[in-house]
């Protein structure tokens, strides 16, 4: 690694509330995000569960003083509450915004807008919605409100959108194309979401249950999370919260919506994480695992932890549970509770488990825990068998 | 470091596949947009496999396999992906079917067809490549901040060669909107119009380019990758930019030998029009955006365009607006642009063994 990268500041909205700490405050008593749907206009309210983030965009408007009438889409305000939260903590000032990059994952951009047009050859001004429906709108959008005026780019690559984003930010930051970046996702709950995953038969009815025998699919979420990294030769003393120390995609090359049954993409990005990082197995002391509670997902993930790590494997969980899947950005949701569980010193169980799966027979942690806690490996994979790894650490 | 394009591909409204030459007819532009020539897609893609696919994603893997056919396949070390819109018609047909169906009985297929890195996922799924797999969605720039990141991982040392494309595709939606917006050509343009920049609308497109970026030259048919740039919403002069970048490389405008413009015909290209008077009075200057349409990765077009040029040292009729013809074509500029003043910048030059 050319330069060090440094976390300066995090910042998340999630199911769990707004910020980082009614977020972890969450985490830490055991009380999940996910509810009976309220927010979400959709036929199926009654058959699903859902981690929406409990406002709704009138209330997130007025939250950051954008006025009720102007159209912006859901992704949007989730993303500038989380880069807002994450900017002031990292105390960047207005000049440092300005050449800061921002580098967003997200899967939907505005859907949540552009599902809401009935009929796409009537009706008339579709632009004024459907100029707001590329992936790359969203971004922008959250980098002019915030003044930010460098690189800015999109990563959509299903689940792992966010993870590769901060990935990218890395880059951006060790071959010297920028200080300071802002990278994360962001994902609001759509109807074309839920009908897609429900189409595909991968949806719980009941509260998601990662890595137990009895899990049946997962809880859909919305959300955004992002951190600000620096280089470490500029960062300002004593701002570091943790070290992005490793990162790695690889692609599992199996099927185009599911993992393969020995999760080889999986163990791959694992592996390749913690070459980058200079870690062995032993070094990891907790992994947020992706863990969707799909059965598929969640049995080639705990196949790769097991065949990687062997029986004495590190502590692991999913935050799913609390939060819901929020798609594109929890690679950025996960990554925020990652780092505060260095900074915390502290572990965050999973929910809903009972008993492991008969071949992996792998368990993961189902209590909160004081720990100490070095390096922290955080898994996203996606559609695609597209897998990313993360791995922050103790400054 | 030094990063060579070893091979290109180009899926578009010309015959571009499977040439390196500008092909011998040119097809003109229509207001309803320039589609892609359908490729005969059995010869690149199992037929059983075709069934499933989307027509973006089919004309997006002919492009790419025929580009890693030019090269040793298991050299590839990371795929990137680029596109505006992704698979926009497959977005359609989901959301047609869900207020159609009231939110039931819906089939997946569409939606499995939806993601936006569907064509990264085959690419590696056909070709079982494990290596990291990338896609970026930005608008007119996202196959410029694609390719910024190949370069990065390059010198990084995350991959040695890697497989970079860029692809969108033309739907009755898409020309809908434009229309809607009053964005849509009313009428042919050629060449001669792209100069003018008086058109109220522009030619939409639709194409596929792949490239393979390498640390290594494979050939003498391989061309230098110098730099890229994007300006994003800039307040400066198009030609004060341009000139601040040439700068950079030590270069004057009488150095290049080519400069590709992405003139659209409309006011929005404007700016671009300044530097036919300007200091590029010795350079061979042509268009593209009439023979490619407008599309959000079209920069892969006039890439292609660049490549191929230095190849053959000559650019195609078609796309000539002004300059002399006969120089040796050792520096390529293109300079392509979007609304909101951005605007992107990429350097190519001949390889020393091929001079």
């Amino acid at each position: 690694m050319s330069r060090k990268v440094v976390v300066t500041g995090l910042g998340i909205v999630s199911a769990l509330g707004l910020g980082v700490e009614q977020n972890i405050h969450a985490l830490q008593n055991g009380q999940t995000g996910i509810a009976p749907i309220k927010y979400l206009q959709t036929r199926l309210r009654d058959q699903f569960v859902l981690g929406e983030v409990k406002y709704s965009n009138t209330e997130l408007k007025s939250n950051i003083g954008i006025g009720e009438d102007e159209l912006i889409s859901r992704t949007s305000l989730l993303g500038i509450l989380a880069v807002q939260e994450a900017t002031n903590m990292a105390d960047l000032t207005v000049d440092e915004l300005k050449t800061c990059a921002l580098v967003s994952g997200t899967t939907v951009g505005g859907m949540d807008l552009t599902e809401q047009i009935a009929d796409f050859e009537s009706e008339e001004n579709l632009h004024e919605i459907l100029n707001l429906h590329p992936c790359g709108d969203s971004t922008e959008k959250i980098a002019s409100y915030l003044g930010v005026e460098g690189f800015v780019t999109t990563y959509s690559t299903a689940c792992s959108s966010a993870a590769n984003a901060i990935m990218m930010g890395a880059r951006l930051i060790k071959s010297g194309r920028a200080d300071r970046v802002i990278a994360g996702g962001t994902d609001a709950l759509a109807c074309f979401t839920l009908n897609g995953f429900n189409s595909l038969l991968i949806l719980d009815s009941e509260y998601c249950r990662p890595f137990d025998r009895s899990r049946a699919g997962l809880n859909l979420g919305e959300g955004a999370g992002f951190i600000v990294l620096e280089a470490e030769d500029i960062a300002k003393p004593n701002k570091a919260l943790a070290v992005l120390s490793g990162y790695a995609n690889a692609n599992d090359a199996h099927h185009q919506t599911a993992s393969s049954p020995e999760g080889i993409g999986a163990s791959l990005s694992m592996q390749k994480a913690m070459e980058v990082a200079g870690l062995k197995c032993a070094d990891i002391s907790y992994i947020n695992a992706h863990g969707t509670g799909t059965p598929n997902n969640d049995s080639s993930e705990a196949k790769a932890i097991r065949n990687l790590f062997g029986e004495n494997h590190p502590a692991f969980s999913s935050t799913k549970a609390f939060t819901g899947h929020t798609l594109g950005a929890c690679g950025g949701i996960e990554s925020v509770f990652s780092i505060m569980a260095i900074q915390n010193q502290e572990l965050y169980a999973g929910l809903n488990f009972s008993e492991a799966d008969e071949d992996s027979n792998i368990v993961p942690i189902d209590q909160y825990a004081k720990s100490e806690i070095k390096h922290v490996l955080s898994n996203s994979f996606g559609f695609g068998g597209n897998n990313s790894s993360l791995i922050f650490s103790k400054i | 470091m030094a990063i060579y394009i070893n091979a290109s591909s180009m899926v578009s409204a010309q015959e571009t596949l499977g040439t390196e030459k500008w092909p011998v007819n040119t097809v003109s532009s229509e207001n309803s947009g320039l589609k892609v020539i359908d490729p005969v897609y059995k010869e690149y893609i199992p037929p059983a496999m075709l069934r499933r696919m989307s027509r973006l994603v089919k004309f997006s893997l002919v492009s790419a396999f025929d580009c890693l056919h030019q090269v040793e396949p298991n050299s590839i070390d990371a795929i990137i992906t680029t596109t505006g819109l992704g698979c926009i018609d497959d977005t359609g047909v989901f959301l047609k079917q869900m207020h159609e169906n009231g939110e039931t009985l819906m089939n997946p297929t569409a939606f499995i067809r939806s993601t936006h890195n569907a064509v990264g996922g085959q690419i590696a799924l056909i070709k079982g490549l494990r290596v990291p797999n990338y896609t970026y969605s930005q608008k007119e720039t996202s196959f410029e901040t694609g390719l910024i990141d190949a370069i990065m991982m390059i010198e990084e040392g995350e991959a040695k060669t890697i497989l970079l494309g860029g692809f969108d595709e033309l739907t009755p939606l898409s020309l809908n909107l434009w229309k809607q917006m009053g964005c849509l050509a009313e009428k042919e343009l050629d060449k001669n119009g792209l100069k003018k920049a008086s058109n109220s609308g522009v030619i939409l497109g639709e194409g596929a380019g792949f490239f393979v970026l390498s640390t290594k030259e494979r050939s003498s048919k391989s061309s230098k990758l110098v730099d890229i740039e994007i300006h994003r919403e800039s307040t400066c002069d198009c030609n004060c930019l341009v000139q601040k970048f040439l700068d950079k490389h030590n270069l004057h405008s009488s150095d290049i030998n080519l400069l590709l413009l992405g003139l659209d015909g409309t006011p929005n290209t404007k700016n671009l029009t300044t530097l036919l008077n300007s200091d590029f009075e010795k350079s061979l200057i042509a268009g593209f955006k009439h023979c490619s349409g407008s599309f959000d990765t079209d920069t892969s077009f006039a890439l292609w365009m660049a490549h191929t040029a230095i190849q053959n040292g000559c650019i195609g009729e078609a796309t000539y607006l002004q300059g002399d013809k006969d120089q040796e074509i050792e520096r390529v500029l293109i300079v392509n642009s979007s609304r909101n003043n951005s605007y992107s910048f990429i350097l190519l030059t001949r390889c020393q063994s091929s001079q």
